[in-house]
């Protein structure tokens, strides 16, 4: 279990992350969002510590996260949006590299290689260079490397940002096969279609402040489950509903092409967002 | 097909750990076999490098190659006996340079929030900012170093015995000592500023370039500076006059090896540096 | 040419604004100034009638050198030119309505002057209080002085032209660094830049003196201490012209080939 207790971290001037308080159970596939500079990223650094709390701390199983703790450490890998791996070596040699780092024996790491190199469908190309891969191929890589050191919780910092949507859907499949081993799972990502497909609860966060925790379907249903998109000259509006009924019937008396369909996630952000602005 | 977390999940890597010390050098082992790997990769960047590097001490060789056609000695050295000093005390920096270079390069790491991944991981922060870099094609000043010195042993005049062979030997462990002190040096203050830093080229750079010279020939006060305060005259000056026959006692043999009283300050400066840092928050 | 203007501006605001850096260099070519003078007067001690020309012209020369260093440096390139024209980009330089070569130019000497600037007066000032045979001696009369001013002035452009030639040179070869390496080492050496010109043996001095390296430096630190008679220094200073004209000549025609040559590979 994790706990989040007034987390806060300030640069000079800057709060990126105010007073957080949250707790995440184990096994969770916990996702936070929110606009860019929400404070996600350094939550995420918070939870790896790479970066120190300038105030609060964060629990693990009821034990306080530092830098001195190495146990503790032991149980969380982090995955970051930056590709941080040497160009020059291939999947074995990035794999031994970490295994090394841990205190891994040599022959441990190259059977948990094989075996996480297979999971994430990597086999085939485990001889080339990490210059030489996709963007999807070496953020499975850092997953296998972060999986290495058999971790009870991962954080991901945009897992899929930047990949094709082919890329996308095997990462998405990779994480729910492995949360469904009990693996803690927490990220951070723009594409809200991402947290309503993979999360369980969804943490909303403005200027480093938590705004609301609720799951998918609460902050869907919280705006009305059915959405009605109308194109004006104005643009694209959308409105949202409670009922099928309601939204019908607003459909029967529209002019133009209105189309009715699910309100998503991504409605809630964007209407939550719009508030702000306006 | 099936992949199953462990049961020990988290508490596995426990195992069986060898001893601390032990682990480490494996590691660095590996770290230098990493990247030699990855330079060999590119192999025409490679020697293009190393033959760069032969030719920074050639042209500081061919200054003196000319100065000497013109003159006949410097503060009472000769020729030969020049290239024997300037060579021995360019493979200490060489050596510094190819081991140490982690610590040289070290604001990149401060600057790139590298640092911070490395305390993040459960090792020594000292082993792995030695094992960031291993620049074996530095190894070119120490090819121009070897032919100078060849000509100097055979041209100084000097008296070859079992002590004198020591002696060298003591001189390049000293000498690495010092300059892999002053890196860290130069290291440590990247944690309190980025800025401004080149000066501490003076006494690296600058060593290793007036160090072509004994360090007796530019006057008394810097030969007082490089005894006590920077022991270079302890590795480079007092040593070659005993290889020169020009002092008897034994003595000067071991003064090479009292210089590595530098080092402790600079470890102490190093652990300094690294608690201000991780107090100051990144 | 207004544009050009701009461009120097740009680059000259830029580069004072580093302070630090600044520091540290005038230490640094402080100390080495003084190190230097300190080994050619342990050379001086057993063989005055073997120097070229008096201690204090020696000295003289050593400081100008160390003042101006970073005009002088030949390796003051832009890092960014090189990269982009390795990886491509400079596919898009290529889309505005400047001549690049002359840009390229404009700025390097902007970046020249500005680290100069910088750092030459606090070791003029310095110098010029030391005790006499070891500081900084007055130029030799007034017409030296202008002379000197006219040279100086020369070699920088000399300076920036051979820049050039190797920005435009990288054009054609796979990879910079190596070749730059090598290429700008022996060229420091050439330059007067290790031992000053004058302490090489006559033969080879002759030589040296003719290539287009002497005139980098050389030419203006000989011309402020006035050891050479009117008719070297004119010659000297006509040399500077000649190599000027050459440099930039071949970095233009280059620069037209390279030109084409980038055109079609498509960036």
């Amino acid at each position: 279990m994790i706990e989040l207790r007034n987390l806060t971290k300030q640069f000079e001037r800057f709060t990126a992350v105010d007073g957080l308080n949250l707790t995440i159970e184990t096994g969770e596939f916990f996702g936070l969002v929110g606009p860019n500079g929400a404070g996600k990223t350094t939550t995420i650094g918070l939870m790896s510590t790479l970066l120190l709390p300038s105030a609060g701390e964060i629990r693990i199983d009821g034990r306080v996260l530092s830098r001195k703790s190495p146990e503790l450490k032991r149980k969380i890998s982090v995955i970051t949006q930056e590709y941080s791996m040497r160009q020059d070596m291939n999947m074995d040699e990035i794999m031994e590299y970490q295994g090394r780092l841990y205190y891994m024996p040599v022959k441990k790491i190259r059977a948990r290689t094989e075996e996480l190199l297979a999971f994430c469908g990597l086999t085939d190309f485990r001889k080339r260079s990490v210059r030489k891969l996709s963007g999807g191929m070496k953020r499975k890589l850092m997953v296998c490397r972060a999986l290495l050191t058999e971790p009870e919780i991962l954080l991901l910092d945009e897992p899929t940002a930047g990949m094709d949507a082919l890329s996308r859907r095997q990462m998405w499949s990779l994480l729910q096969k492995l949360n469904g081993q009990n693996l803690t799972i927490l990220l951070t990502t723009h594409y809200m279609e991402e947290a309503q497909s993979l999360c369980g609860r969804v943490a909303l966060m403005n200027r480093g402040k938590l705004e609301e925790v609720n799951t998918p379907e609460g902050f869907i249903r919280a705006l009305g489950a059915y959405a009605v998109d109308e194109v004006s000259e104005d643009g694209m509006e959308s409105r949202f509903f409670q009922s099928r009924e309601e939204a019908i019937a607003y459909l029967a008396q529209t002019k133009g092409r209105p189309a009715l369909r699910d309100t998503t996630l991504e409605d809630v952000f964007v209407e939550r967002a719009g508030r702000h602005l306006g | 097909m099936t992949f199953k977390l462990r049961k020990n999940m988290g508490k596995g890597l426990e195992g069986r750990r060898i001893t601390g010390a032990a682990n480490g050098v494996k590691l660095y082992l590996h770290y230098i076999s990493v990247n030699v790997r990855c330079m060999m990769q590119y192999k025409t960047s490679f020697f293009l490098t190393m033959l760069g590097q032969f030719l920074v001490p050639f042209q500081v060789f061919l200054g003196i190659f000319f100065l000497f056609r013109r003159f006949d000695r410097v503060g009472g050295f000769s020729y030969s006996q020049v290239l024997l000093c300037f060579s021995i005390f360019l493979v200490s920096f060489s050596l510094a340079e190819i081991f140490v270079r982690g610590f040289d390069m070290f604001s990149g790491m401060v600057r790139q929030g590298e640092f911070d991944r490395v305390l993040v991981r459960p090792r020594n922060e000292v082993l792995q900012v030695l094992g960031s870099k291993f620049e074996l094609n530095r190894a070119g000043k120490m090819i121009q170093a070897m032919v100078m010195f060849v000509y100097g042993v055979a041209q100084s005049g000097v008296e070859w015995d079992a002590a004198k062979i020591l002696t060298v030997v003591f001189m390049v462990l000293g000498g690495t000592g010092i300059f892999s002190g002053l890196f860290v040096v130069y290291a440590s203050l990247c944690f309190f500023t980025l800025e401004g830093l080149e000066f501490v080229n003076i006494f690296t750079d600058g060593a290793r370039e007036f160090g072509r010279y004994p360090f007796g020939v530019y006057g008394k006060k810097l030969l007082l500076f490089t005894t006590f305060v920077i022991p270079y005259a302890l590795v480079q000056y007092y040593p070659l006059l005993y290889l020169l026959g020009r002092r008897e006692s034994v003595f000067y043999m071991f003064l090479p090896l009292l210089s590595g009283w530098f080092l402790i300050p600079c470890g102490l400066f190093w652990r300094f540096g690294v608690r201000h840092y991780q107090s100051s928050g990144s | 040419m207004k544009k050009y203007l701009s461009f120097f501006q740009l680059r000259f605001a830029m580069g004072i604004q580093y302070r630090a850096a600044a520091l540290a260099g005038i230490a640094t070519q402080f100390f080495w100034g003084f190190m230097e003078i300190m080994a050619f007067y342990a050379f001086y001690e057993t063989g005055a009638e073997a120097f070229p020309m008096s201690f204090e012209a020696t000295s003289t020369y050593i400081w100008l050198q160390q003042s101006f260093f970073a005009m002088f440096t030949v390796w003051l390139m832009e890092n960014e030119i090189f990269d982009s024209i390795q990886n491509g980009n400079i596919a898009y330089e290529l889309c505005r309505p400047v001549h690049l070569y002359f840009m390229w130019f404009a700025r390097n000497i902007a970046n020249r002057m500005a680290s100069a600037l910088l750092r030459c007066f606090p070791i003029f000032i310095v110098a010029a209080f030391l005790p006499k045979p070891y500081g900084l001696s007055a130029p030799a009369d007034f017409m030296n002085f202008l002379l000197f001013l006219l040279t100086l002035g020369l070699a920088l452009l000399v300076t920036v032209a051979f820049n050039l030639l190797v920005y435009m040179l990288s054009f054609f070869t796979i990879s910079a660094t190596g070749l730059r390496m090598i290429f700008v080492s022996m060229v420091e050496f050439f330059t007067g830049a290790i031992i000053p010109l004058p302490f090489f043996p006559e033969k080879v001095r002759f030589v040296l003196e003719l290539l287009p390296f002497a005139a980098m430096q050389n030419v203006p630190l000989r011309v402020y201490s006035g050891s050479m008679e009117e008719g070297r220094m004119m010659r000297a200073a006509l040399l500077q012209c000649f190599w000027l004209f050459v440099l930039v000549g071949a970095g233009l025609a280059l620069w037209r080939i390279a030109e084409k040559h980038v055109a079609v590979q498509g960036g």
